[in-house]
């Protein structure tokens, strides 16, 4: 699990952010940012989501802090995915974790915690990740430089490759699987659920479905893993 | 917005390195990333077109199927894409 690994690991992530980004680049200039402003965006926020809703409450004129808090709701899954992928990782120095941290991505976040392996090396996942950051930061870049869209029918396509990319990770794992599938399935159905129901904002509704998901399952499990014991 | 994005990616992966977690935290914790996926897919997934839901639909079909044949991450994202640009260029 070398650094080369992680590259070749997050090219698929690369190859998603690319119609994504390029849109970002694009909006953000009919919106009014700078060149070095949206580039600027990618590089230090880069998250994708946080980002494309900023420019949206940016166009219809929102109180800065809104947006900051905004950004912060969008991003609170976070602490979720970086919390389970602290039991993936190898054990290292704070300041190097400190750095991958500004990598984890819904997608980065995905393809290192999917893999089969546990205690993985952190070289690795800075390949994964200076992949995808590397895609990200430099789309923004060209969206904005080109300011044009890919062939309609090009992009309309290229927008399910993050989504294909969630199903390439997945569906390995639910082979002869029961328990992830379930997880899968509940935390399908109870976001789904969350978003007709407009009950909760997408930030919320992941963090919730993700989590409910996760304790339900988990609860499941071991209530029949003692209902084994007692049996036997 | 670049600090409020990284206090959640930052804080756990730092302070929780080296602690012992309760045996079922850390249960959860590991079911995280499906959980996660499954809630990352739908319902976004079949929105990938406004308007269109038919359009992530046969995005979500091609992808599940190549997934299931055992194709790879990479053949799994260019081959939904080659089926929804050849569907998009058809209709």
């Amino acid at each position: 699990m070398t650094f080369t690994n992680g590259i070749r690991a997050g090219l698929s992530i690369a190859i998603g952010y690319f119609p994504i980004a390029l849109t970002f680049g694009l909006l953000a200039k009919t919106t009014g940012l700078s060149m070095w402003e949206a580039v600027a965006m990618s590089m230090f926020v880069f998250a994708g989501a946080a980002q494309y809703i900023s420019l949206t409450l940016i166009s219809t004129g929102v109180d800065p802090i809104l947006i900051v808090l905004n950004t912060f709701v969008v991003n609170i899954r976070h602490f979720l995915m970086t919390a389970s992928l602290n039991e993936k990782m190898q054990p290292d120095a704070r300041w190097k974790k400190a750095i991958y941290a500004f990598g984890v991505t819904d997608e980065t976040f995905s393809v290192l915690a999917t893999k089969k392996e546990n205690n993985i090396k952190t070289p690795f996942a800075f390949g994964v990740m200076i992949i995808s950051y590397g895609s990200w930061v430099s789309f923004t870049a060209l969206g904005h430089v080109i300011g044009a869209n890919l062939p309609a029918f090009l992009q309309a396509a290229m927008s399910i490759a993050l989504y294909a990319m969630f199903v390439g990770l997945l569906v390995p794992s639910m082979k002869g699987n029961r328990k992830v599938v379930l997880l899968a399935l509940f935390g399908a159905i109870i976001h789904s659920v969350l978003y007709w129901s407009g009950l909760l904002s997408t930030g919320w509704a992941i963090l919730v479905a993700t989590l409910g998901s996760a304790i339900l399952v988990e609860i499941l499990y071991v209530r029949i893993r003692k209902g084994v014991k007692h049996s036997g | 917005m670049a600090i409020v994005t990284y206090i959640p990616r930052a804080f756990p992966l730092t302070f929780l390195e080296g602690r012992e977690i309760p045996p079922i935290v850390s249960g959860v914790l590991r079911n995280i990333p499906f959980a996660v996926l499954g809630a990352l897919i739908f319902p976004a997934i079949l929105f990938v077109q406004a308007g269109n839901l038919l359009f992530g639909f046969i995005g979500a079909i091609a992808a599940f199927a190549l997934a299931f044949a055992g194709a790879n991450v990479i053949v799994v994202v260019m081959g939904s894409i080659a089926v929804l640009a050849v569907y998009s260029l058809i209709f």
